[in-house]
């Protein structure tokens, strides 16, 4: 509460100065500043460790952006947030770039991007940190990912190709982008395994593409195709002598649950695929996306003993209507729906362990309904409220038994926002 | 008789013309080394929307006046058909992801008026009202 008290103080202290000058600094730089207070009421399930009513979401977030010649920009994103046991406050850096225009006309345009880039990866991916970039609290839990690999698909350290054409059909827009990432550990770990395990994911290869159309026959219309790959495997396990492993391997015998803390190595390679469709006609706009995720699990040892690789499909969906019609509110509907290890739920592949109960881990549907209020300019507070049957996409609370989760689970969410 | 065919047929051209435009009480405006007479309003909402940066091989600079302001809004539902709050959310996506940055915002019409002429290849809108007699600008009209 105390803290709120100092967030909120903060936020008069702007409001009372002239921010929205900071905006625009010239012609060529321009700096963009956000400052957010969340509350969470979340009575049934604990979210990255927060339960019943907590204040411990936050978060500020600096975007500079200069375009130093016609052909070359420069422009990065810094930003700290507090989100339960999730995030500390650390500072991140979602993007560091510079963007070269290599060609461009009035119909098409040629360019690359280096240093720390965005994965372009459906619509709400590219500009997820920042609150106002969608509508309510969470981006669409379905095809996002948040508890799982959100940090891997935030961005990557590399080179981004991109090409502009527009036409008498359309507009098209390609990005093509490679690189490397480090990886949450922690987070990574439980949508791998659903537990912690011996060694780490240190690094993961990203590959991805993007294609977006609108159509001249439809403005109002924007279609998409987003597919990212991420390969990583397991690093820094500890090697066995002969009298060691023979030892492990009596233990392992004994209990073979204990084979997490004997894996000897592991791969795994994650293919995202998404369709994204959004129409605005008049005050509304809709939006659905379709994610389709397939893993496989691969060069699997236990003790140096070669286990069976996996492969499972997942998916989501949503759909999402947002009435835009009032000038200082908006407002929206939600149905989101994921299935993981879709077709292998009896098998338990996805949930070797069973720590988490498949019928409930396995799946998550969920209606929501929110809105934003622009109570100024630059201040707005986002409310969502979520009702969702299955877990898929909760994030684990450490400390906490299959058990202690429930089925059903509600969600008031709220966000006060101050942009300048 | 013949006159009077001919001036009815001036007349209803003229009338189709109007017809074919929109202004919103507002003129579209570019820096006078753009030469853009007239644009169909989706090449209008593709520039805002920052999609189309160049033209006749310079770049543009979308100027705009502030979200909130009702000129804002009138000229985006208006002459683009698009609600400010899906522009600005567009503007939004293309700050915060990196691959581009949003308009210059002004303040008022005043300062749109300098920012457009001071600033090659820059594109901004005024009221109607506004007298753009003695303002080296260009006007451009915006298609249906």
């Amino acid at each position: 509460m105390k803290r709120l008290t100092i967030l909120l103080a903060s936020i008069g202290l702007l409001l009372s100065s002239s921010a929205a000058s900071a905006y625009t600094v010239d012609e060529n730089t321009s700096i963009h500043t956000y400052i957010s207070q969340g509350m969470l009421y979340t009575p049934d399930n604990p979210i990255n460790g927060m339960k019943d009513v907590s204040f411990d979401v936050r978060g500020i977030g600096i975007n500079i952006n200069h375009q130093y010649s016609d052909n070359l920009r420069f422009s990065g994103h810094v930003l700290a947030r507090q989100k339960g046991e999730a995030a500390k406050g650390e500072p991140e850096l979602p993007f560091l770039l510079a963007d070269y225009t290599v060609s461009s006309s009035e119909n098409n345009e040629f360019g690359i991007r280096v240093g720390r880039i965005k994965n372009q990866f459906g619509i709400y991916n590219a500009s997820r940190e920042v609150p106002n970039s969608r509508p309510g609290f969470y981006v669409p839990q379905s095809v996002y990912f948040e508890s799982s690999f959100r940090d891997l698909m935030v961005s990557t350290d590399g080179i981004n190709l991109y090409f502009n054409a527009i036409n008498d059909l359309g507009v098209l827009n390609l990005n093509l982008y490679a690189g490397q990432k480090e990886v949450s550990k922690q987070a990574f770990e439980n949508f791998v395994f659903q537990k912690e395990v011996t060694g780490d994911f240190e690094e993961t290869d990203t590959l991805g593409f993007k294609v977006d159309f609108t159509p001249n026959s439809l403005p109002n219309l924007s279609i998409g195709y987003s597919i990212l790959n991420l390969k990583s495997h397991l690093e820094g396990m500890p090697s066995y002598d002969d009298t060691e492993l023979a030892a492990a391997k009596l233990l392992l015998a004994a209990d073979p649950k204990l084979s997490r803390i004997y894996i000897t190595s592991f791969e795994t390679d994650i293919l995202l695929q998404l369709l994204s469709l959004q129409y605005d006609f008049g005050n509304w706009l809709f939006t659905t996306e379709y994610a389709k995720v397939d893993t496989e699990q691969s060069n699997i040892t236990v003790l140096y003993d070669t286990r069976k690789g996996h492969k499972y499909e997942s998916e989501g969906y949503y759909f999402q209507l947002e009435y835009l019609g009032w000038d200082n509110f908006t407002a929206f509907v939600r149905y989101d729906y994921q299935e993981l290890g879709k077709g292998s739920k009896e098998e338990l592949q996805y949930n070797p362990s069973g720590r988490f109960p498949a019928e409930i881990y396995s799946y998550g549907e969920s209606f929501a309904v929110g809105g934003r209020w622009y109570i100024q300019p630059e201040l707005t507070l986002s409310a969502q409220y979520a009702r969702t049957e299955g877990i898929s996409w909760l994030p684990r609370t450490e400390g906490y038994t299959p058990n202690d989760y429930q089925k059903t689970w509600d969600v008031l969410a709220f966000r006060l926002t101050y942009e300048f | 008789m013949k006159l009077n065919r001919i001036i009815t047929i001036v007349l209803a051209c003229v009338l189709m013309l109007k017809l074919s435009w929109v202004s919103a009480g507002m003129v579209v405006i570019t820096h006078s080394g753009l030469s853009i007479d007239s644009l169909e309003y989706k090449k209008l909402r593709y520039i805002y929307s920052i999609q189309i940066k160049h033209w006749d091989n310079t770049k543009l600079r979308v100027v705009a006046l502030p979200p909130e302001s009702d000129m804002h809004r009138v000229f985006a539902s208006k002459l683009m058909r698009v609600t400010p709050h899906v522009l600005q959310r567009q503007w939004n996506r293309l700050r915060f992801s990196g691959i581009g940055k949003g308009p210059i915002v002004v303040k008022d019409e005043q300062e749109m008026i300098v920012t457009v002429m001071n600033t090659p290849g820059a594109i901004g809108y005024v009221s109607e009202e506004f007298d753009l007699s003695n303002v080296p600008v260009n006007k451009v009209r915006i298609l249906k």
